[in-house]
């Protein structure tokens, strides 16, 4: 079993104001999965350097 | 397109006898809305065509022409708009029901453009539903009708594969530009992000969206981006960077430019008929003097998991209304992606931006450290597949077709850096085969005179799709 089971995307689900039986649960779950893994090659690669700045805009009014 | 300068491209040629007086911008439009009529059953590329709006339209022009008013470039060339793009008078659907079918009150930023330029607006082409896929139903590719045009802007790419149009806008967020570009045969660019204004455009994901023109020759991708390009104040992203001439490179040639071929994955592997055509490309730039050297980004192997993490929570937020009243209408794999996206954990989304930044610094630093001026690959790792077909045959592998095509594409979305398709051959099949040419952040130029430098030597531009027409009067 992956870490996004029925349950816990059910209950993601309804906390996000989304209506569950309106979904795919189960195929949300593997998708989530799926990234689950992506997450961990993208941390590897940022290499838990904290000076990884993901914030690259200058504020400058409209 | 009579090719007698090839610099000039399809607009610049039309332009030249418009203010010769040898056409008129009605000829051209009639000429243009004849070629859709005969075509457009065969491929779908339109989604609306505004007949009575666009012949309007270039009588007005030639009243201006005939009155000795100033001509640019534009004036008078019958162009059309992905239909994500606001075009006032016309409803914007996006590919999907769930839009209202109530026309625009506005012209998007680059429409009014467009418009101002005397540009004569022809029609809307059709989507992949939300921007959002590879396929762009109904939309079929001009060189084979069983297969696909290329998404999200296929029916931009088929319009112009056919020659119904020289140019259609197009959106790109993983590769949406330039993956019709490729399996269409024509040119097509993905500008740098912050070059051309996105107000007025359906988004799919904020920080990746790029809009861009797909023409029929690199010249005509130049003209066409210097009428789209520079501040907006109604886009906060876009740069005040002063626009250069993008047609002042165009003759330039590639002599003595440092090019980098990019290898490995994401790169590789690629279908047989691809990896010939690019390696003979690689050759040709060789052969008219350009520096040649091998480049690996071990960084951008993440690509896909970058691209998802970050298109699909952007995505969510932006159609959050949508998910929520009416699901049902979007398809289900888009359904599950917005889905997935609203409810990722925000640490996966960082974890894509982050990624992303040290992406940009490895192909920073290898333009750097090799001096490069520009890097090329194919646009794809394959070519056009079968429209009912998820996998396609890639070397000794099965791949997804839109991870496949997207894998190639995506580095420069989430760069941000400018990049072009050109046609650079065929594939046993006879299906076209794209050549991917990226540069540094803002520096079209460069990219653009070394497309045309390619196009000029190989003249594969003059190469046309069973389904076309010669939109020329």
């Amino acid at each position: 079993m992956g870490e996004y089971p029925v349950e816990r995307v059910l209950k993601a689900l309804e906390n996000s104001g989304l209506n569950p039986s309106r979904f795919d649960v189960e195929g949300i779950g593997r998708t989530l999965d799926g990234w689950l893994a992506d997450s961990r090659e993208l941390d590897g690669l940022v290499d838990s350097d904290p000076t990884v700045n993901p914030v690259s805009f200058v504020p400058e009014w409209p | 397109m009579a090719v007698t300068a090839i610099h000039r491209g399809w607009i610049g040629d039309a332009a030249q006898r418009l203010r010769d007086g040898r056409i008129t911008s009605v000829d051209l439009t009639k000429a243009a809305l004849a070629g859709i009529d005969r075509v457009d059953r065969m491929v779908h590329a339109f989604r609306v065509v505004d007949q009575e709006g666009a012949v309007e339209s270039a009588a007005a022009v030639d009243a201006r022409l005939s009155a000795g008013e100033d001509c640019g470039p534009m004036t008078g060339i019958p162009v059309a708009v992905k239909d994500i793009i606001d075009m006032a008078g016309h409803a914007t659907l996006c590919g999907s029901p769930a839009y209202p079918d109530r026309p625009r009150r506005a012209d998007a930023t680059v429409v009014a453009r467009l418009r101002q330029a005397g540009a004569v607006l022809i029609g809307k082409t059709n989507t992949h539903e939300l921007a959002c896929g590879v396929y762009s139903p109904p939309t079929t590719n001009p060189w084979d009708v069983d297969r696909i045009p290329g998404g999200s802007s296929g029916g931009s790419g088929a319009a112009v594969a056919t020659g119904a149009v020289p140019m259609a806008l197009g959106s790109d967020t993983g590769g949406s530009i330039r993956i019709p570009a490729s399996v269409c045969g024509i040119a097509g660019i993905k500008p740098t992000f912050g070059r051309v204004s996105r107000a007025g455009v359906e988004s799919l994901a904020w920080s990746l969206d790029h809009i861009g023109p797909l023409a029929a020759t690199v010249a005509d991708c130049a003209v066409s981006l210097q009428i789209l390009a520079g501040h907006d104040p109604a886009d906060p992203a876009t740069s005040r960077r002063p626009v250069p001439d993008f047609g002042a490179s165009l003759e330039k040639g590639v002599d003595g430019l440092r090019i980098g071929v990019l290898e490995g994955y994401p790169f590789a592997p690629l279908q047989d008929g691809v990896a010939t055509a690019f390696g003979e490309a690689v050759d040709v730039f060789r052969n008219l003097g350009a520096e040649i050297s091998g480049v690996h980004i071990p960084e951008l192997r993440s690509t896909l998991g970058a691209e998802f993490a970050i298109v699909g929570p952007e995505a969510a937020a932006y159609h959050r209304r949508l998910l929520q009243e009416n699901p049902e209408l979007v398809a289900p794999g888009i359904r599950q992606l917005l889905a997935s996206g609203a409810i990722a954990p925000s640490s996966h989304y960082l974890a894509g931006l982050r990624a992303r930044v040290v992406m940009r610094n490895g192909l920073r630093d290898a333009f750097r450290q090799d001096r490069l001026d520009v890097v090329v690959c194919p646009t794809l790792p394959g070519t056009a597949a079968p429209v009912d077909q998820e996998e396609f045959e890639v070397g000794e592998a099965t791949e997804d077709v839109t991870a496949a095509y997207v894998r190639t594409t995506a580095p420069f979305n989430l760069s941000g850096q400018p990049a072009l398709s050109i046609p650079c051959g065929y594939d046993r099949r006879g299906l076209p085969v794209g050549l991917q040419i990226a540069g540094r952040p803002f520096d079209e130029a460069t990219v653009l005179q070394a497309g045309a430098a390619y196009e000029a030597a190989t003249r594969w531009v003059e190469h046309h799709p069973p389904i076309h027409v010669d939109a020329t009067p």
